[in-house]
């Protein structure tokens, strides 16, 4: 196998088994192959199984990464990256992967991490300098426009007493190859260097799909690097210390990254309405009051960390005011240190060169990517001779996931261009393209459904590299976060194109033998104090904002439950009897229990057409317009379930993540489709109740399951009400057909056959759906399975709470009701009893979930006011 | 000469306020000519919590926190300050110099300089603001001298009006309407001086009123004030108040100082709950005959 590996061979070998050629360019460095056409050491044992897998094995490699990657729950920003229908749907940008690593060998990359730790050194030592004495202004080596006027310079962490202990816990490095074979810096990534639990996240699914490619590439592991970070972390926290992740929640673009990272790790995930600051201390919001936090992992930018610091932004701010004070007086770790963000971009890379000789004495390892920084005249100059030739962005600024490649300046032109530069150059750096090299794509473009065989094509490509400053040193993730550039040079991170594992292989292959099968698990220290934390767990520290996440899940997950059914069994009626008279009224009355329906005193409707009955019940399905709609239960379930995440089971997630991927939610509501959708609404309804399932089953009956409980069951209970009071209060001509659609709108006609074996009655229904506590699906049932939960809930003296009173209250009334009572029709034709008792029920209902709110999730509301006390007023007139 | 100021804020809720938090820039600083005798925060509810620090301006700030439902805030500042008065030389160093002083410091003076030679939230420039400071600043006219000229202008050629600006103007805004209050002036002023590169630095503070002839001063009728300062090399700091074009001497008592309003406003804070609030500001600044027991 390893006889001939000239690239030849290896397309020839590919070829024989379905591929395609690997194609160089001449004179453009090749990550795989080397001028001669030969596959490179390191990639030899990667190659080798890739085509021993065969076509079918490929594309099988590509399909499981995938699937791991889905199941994991990865994507971009699911509210801000966008197609046209993605940005009104919420549907999620796909993560884009590919399944063919990039692979490094361990002498260039030995070259390579010591060229990245070396400037994180140097970094750090900048940010000492310029928060403290600024020697670097006044010896020359850093130009006070670049820091001063960056932006990224956050005065208030200046001149602190005691600095933070290190400015630089974790850095992020983007590299890219250039055409003729050099590595150089693209961007430094300070403030956030995210990314990190997406190469975990593209690690571990690469890992599990493709072990034998792993195992036969002799590729280095990443756990121990994450033990490594785990350990920094704990040693700034206290003995039963709180460590938290702090992001600004589901709709910035790498919360992923960062709620993945924070499972890994064992952080406590939370977002800025969690967070408080007392008495110069960071606490974490639970049900059962503030917790202290000791070491926080800072996903968000350091300015607005702490409103009182950011006037004017308080509305965009991510921590509690009051936080920059603990940080200051040491008793919260952050991570990393606000202002990190000074040196980000390209701030440094004018300096970089001779910092790294007067800092450290040493050579620079790795050059710059060519770029002018417009605050030397010089520089400015140049650029003003071909201003296209470049692209302009703010100095500090680093690409995100989701940012833009525009200019910053496109649109001006001289002499204006020219007159702003002269003023405030120092804002802007103009980067070249950089002419990369290529590495070989298993799917060139990122196409997120190409899932053909595996053939490989050269693409340009960048990686962020991680850098943690660790107690001996910085030492550098084995492994990355690669992307292959979707089209053209590129002259940063190229966050849009497909991303990369990055596969860093030892001389000998094989010697660490076990499958991946997901990193090991740690087998340090850290283990052991993270499972003593564990069993001290109440339960009862769960976060306030996730209990009102899991409270709500359960709530939505009955709304979509009934709007699916009653969609089922309207298309079913649709499609069975389309011709008996009186459908179209009852299909309209039922459809209206789900869409905005006229008020009771209103003159009855005119029974729709077949047409319009079409058109409401793709609304009611997929219109993301309309409040009530399947469509949009669903995304609340996916961004609830989302940030409640750490508290569901694996297989609650996975069903959540397969009801949200369903291709019924990106139709478009065509009523020509209308009585086809009924086998995906089924579909639905299955994986809502598999969930149900797994979420009952496989959570134990802590907090966070209690929530979810009452949630649901408040829900349920207020359906039943408002069925009865639409469906059975006033009866109709053809009662039975109604009260037919009513029990299979309970899922309870089946019970009560068995039970009654008639044409369906009033009274034996009321019995059955209202009063019944047996049948999990009445009143009564939902009410006693509240109060339960209701009793368990703490409470803060020996009294019953409110809302445990009113459920007593109302699962008494339902006790001492009469089915045959609540049966009676009176002179006005109505069921007075009936109805008084179920508008009852729907109200006791809505102010128990009001009541709750108030009392266990009103303080995690980040509803935070920003006061002044406004401008300088003028002088007022004496007299006046 | 020795004041009295006292500077009373008073916030009404429309609902109660469960949580609020506060940075509070009421305590007047010591400078070359002006130094506190004395300085008390009275602040009701009783029950908070309140913590002085020194931001990186070196002003000293309160940080004030409130946990118990309140329906009003009430923040009194009394102090006690001497002034001095100081008649600035403005001498013959070319803005020129000081704009290389800045962007390559040698020096701490230059140092601390530098960092208000970079447009901040409320000062950022255009041409057109650009062009209005050049007129000041001809090449090789000494900064000082050009400083006091754009301090003239601004008084001469802008509206005072309360109506035409509010509490988040830019000073590009202020300086299209030629008009506004001290704060827009100020602004407008180190807009123009750091599109220069004039490093030019906001202050904060009170001024003394006087009553027009035979009439009675109204208590709580002064007011807080803000003008500017600008840096030459040779001279250091000089204080420059384009509302009232003049250089501020006696009747000008400091309290803060930072690159604009965002830096130093007197009380800026958050609150949770709340729904509307009204503000109530009273500042009297008095003379006090007797120098004051500390």
């Amino acid at each position: 196998m390893n006889a001939d590996f000239s690239a030849a061979a290896a397309s020839k070998a590919a070829e024989r088994r379905g591929g395609a050629g690997y194609v160089q360019r001449a004179g453009v460095h090749d990550e795989m192959v080397d001028a001669a056409g030969v596959v490179r050491p390191a990639w030899r044992g990667l190659v080798s199984a890739w085509i021993e897998a065969g076509p079918e094995g490929r594309g099988q490699i590509g399909r499981d990464a995938r699937r791991a990657l889905e199941e994991a729950g990865l994507s971009f920003n699911p509210y801000l990256d966008t197609g046209p229908g993605a940005a009104r749907s919420g549907v999620a940008a796909p993560w884009r992967f590919d399944h063919f690593p990039l692979a490094i060998s361990a002498e260039e990359w030995a070259r390579l991490a010591a060229g990245v730790a070396q400037r994180t050194r140097m970094a750090e030592k900048v940010l000492a300098d310029i928060y403290g004495r600024q020697s670097l202004f006044t010896s020359g080596a850093l130009a006070p426009a670049a820091v001063l006027g960056g932006g990224g310079y956050m005065r208030a962490a200046a001149l602190w007493d005691r600095p933070p202990k290190r400015w630089l816990l974790r850095s992020a490095v983007d590299v890219a190859r250039t055409a003729s074979g050099e590595w150089v810096v693209l961007d430094d990534a300070f403030d956030r260097p995210e990314g990190v639990g997406w190469a975990l996240a593209n690690r571990v699914a690469l890992g599990q799909a493709a072990s034998e490619m792993f195992v036969s590439s002799g590729a280095r592991r990443l756990a121990r690097w994450f033990d490594a970070l785990r350990e920094a972390l704990e040693r700034d926290a206290a003995a039963e210390g709180r460590m938290a992740c702090v992001t600004p929640g589901p709709s910035d673009p790498a919360y992923f990254s960062y709620a993945y990272l924070a499972r890994y790790l064992g952080l406590t995930l939370v977002e800025p309405g969690d967070l408080a600051a007392r008495d110069g201390e960071a606490h974490v919001k639970t049900l059962e009051g503030l917790r202290r936090v000791d070491v926080m992992l800072r996903g968000a930018s350091s300015a607005g960390i702490d409103p009182l610091y950011a006037p004017g932004r308080a509305g965009h701010s991510v921590g509690p005011p009051g936080l920059l004070r603990a940080a200051r007086l040491g008793r919260v770790s952050i991570v990393n240190a606000i202002g990190a963000g000074a040196v980000d971009g390209r701030v440094l890379a004018p300096f970089s060169a001779q910092l790294i000789r007067d800092l450290l004495g040493e050579e620079p390892i790795l050059a710059e990517a060519e770029s002018l920084w417009l605050g030397d005249p010089v520089a400015r100059a140049r650029y003003l001779d071909d201003p296209h030739g470049w692209r302009v962005t703010e100095t500090a600024a680093v690409s995100r996931p989701g940012s833009g490649v525009e200019d910053a300046l496109a649109g001006l032109e001289r002499p204006g261009l020219e007159r702003k530069l002269a003023r405030e150059g120092w804002r802007y750096v103009a980067r070249a393209p950089v002419r990369t090299g290529l590495a070989p794509c298993a799917q060139a473009g990122g196409a997120a459904d190409a899932l053909s065989g595996g053939e490989l094509t050269g693409a340009p490509f960048a990686m962020r590299l991680f850098v943690l400053a660790g107690p001996e040193g910085a030492q550098v993730m084995p492994g990355g976060l690669a992307f292959s550039a979707p089209e053209g040079p590129l002259d940063a991170l190229p966050w849009r194109g497909a991303s990369k594992d990055v596969w860093v292989v030892d001389a000998a292959p094989g010697g660490a033998g076990l499958a991946l099968g997901g990193e090991p698990a740690a087998t340090s220290r850290l283990g052991e104090r993270r499972r003593v934390a564990h069993l001290q767990r109440t339960g009862r520290d769960l976060l306030s904002r996730v209990a009102d996440d899991l409270f709500w899940l359960g709530r939505y997950g009955e709304r979509a439950d009934l709007t699916l059914r009653v969609l089922k069994i309207v298309i079913e009626r649709m499609i069975d009897a389309p011709r008996r008279a009186e459908e179209p009224a009852l299909l309209a009355r039922l459809l209206a229990l789900r869409m905005d329906a006229p008020p009771a005193d209103a003159a009855p409707e005119p029974a729709p057409d077949v047409a319009e009955l079409r058109l409401r019940i793709m609304r009611l399905a997929v219109d993301p317009e309309l409040p009530e709609s399947a469509t949009r239960a669903v995304e609340a379930i996916y961004w609830n379930a989302n940030r409640a995440r750490a508290h569901l089971s694996r297989d609650a997630w996975r069903d959540v993540g397969a009801l949200h991927a369903a291709p019924l939610w990106r139709m478009a509501p065509d009523p020509a489709r209308a009585l086809s959708i009924g086998g995906r609404i089924e579909d639905a309804i299955r994986s809502l109740a598999a969930f149900a399932g797994a979420s009952h089953e496989n959570m134990t009956r802590n907090f966070a399951w209690r929530f979810l409980e009452l949630g649901r069951r408040l829900q349920r209970g207020m359906h039943v009400a408002q069925m009865f009071r639409a469906l059975a209060a006033t009866p109709d001509d053809d009662e039975p057909t109604t009260l037919y659609a009513l029990l299979l709108l309970c899922d309870s006609f089946f019970a009560y056959r068995s039970r009654y074996l008639t044409t369906p009655e009033a009274v034996p229904a009321i019995d059955l759906l209202i009063l019944d506590e047996a049948n999990p699906r009445s009143l009564a049932y939902q009410v006693a399975q509240a109060e339960a939960v209701l009793g368990a809930l703490p409470r803060a003296t020996p009294y019953r709470n409110p809302e445990h009173r009113k459920a007593l209250r109302l699962l008494t009334d339902l006790r001492v009701a009469e089915a045959p009572a609540l049966g009676e029709v009176d002179a006005t034709g109505r069921r007075a009893a009936l109805l008084g008792l179920v508008d009852d029920a729907e109200e006791a209902l809505l102010a128990i979930a009001e009541l709750v709110t108030n009392a266990y999730f009103a303080h995690a509301e980040p509803a935070l006011t920003e006061v002044s006390a406004m401008r300088f007023e003028p002088p007022k007139e004496p007299g006046a | 000469m020795i004041y009295s100021v006292r500077h009373k804020t008073i916030y009404r809720y429309a609902d109660p306020v469960t949580l609020s938090s506060h940075r509070l820039r009421l305590s007047p600083r010591t400078t070359p000519r002006q130094s506190v005798r004395r300085f008390r925060l009275e602040i009701s509810p009783a029950s908070h919590t309140l913590v002085a620090e020194r931001d990186p301006f070196g002003n000293a700030a309160h940080l004030l926190e409130i946990r118990e439902s309140h329906a009003a805030l009430s923040i009194e500042a009394r102090s006690v300050v001497e002034v001095q008065a100081e008649e600035p030389e403005l001498g013959f160093t070319p803005w020129e110099a000081a704009v290389a002083a800045a962007r390559a410091p040698e020096g701490p003076n230059a140092l601390a300089a530098s960092g208000f030679a970079f447009p901040s939230h409320y000062t950022g420039a255009d041409d057109a603001l650009e062009d209005f400071a050049r007129e000041s600043f001809a090449p090789g006219r000494p900064v000082l001298e050009a400083a006091r000229d754009l301090t003239a202008r601004i008084f001469r050629d802008f509206a005072y009006d309360p109506a035409a600006t509010d509490a988040a103007t830019t000073a590009k805004e202020s300086c299209a309407a030629r008009a506004g209050v001290c704060q827009d002036f100020a602004h407008v002023f180190l807009a123009g001086c750091r599109a220069l590169g004039v490093p030019a630095r906001y202050v904060s503070g009170y001024l003394l009123t006087r009553p027009p002839e035979g009439q009675e001063k109204l208590v709580g009728a002064d007011a807080s004030h803000a003008w500017v300062s600008v840096w030459c090399p040779v001279a250091g700091w000089v204080d420059f108040d384009p509302t009232n074009d003049c250089i501020p001497g006696l009747e000008h008592v400091t309290c803060a100082w930072g690159r604009d309003y965002g830096d130093v406003g007197p009380v800026t804070g958050v609150v949770l709950g709340g729904g509307g609030h009204t503000l109530e500001v009273a500042v009297d600044v008095s003379p006090v005959a007797e120098p004051a027991i500390g």
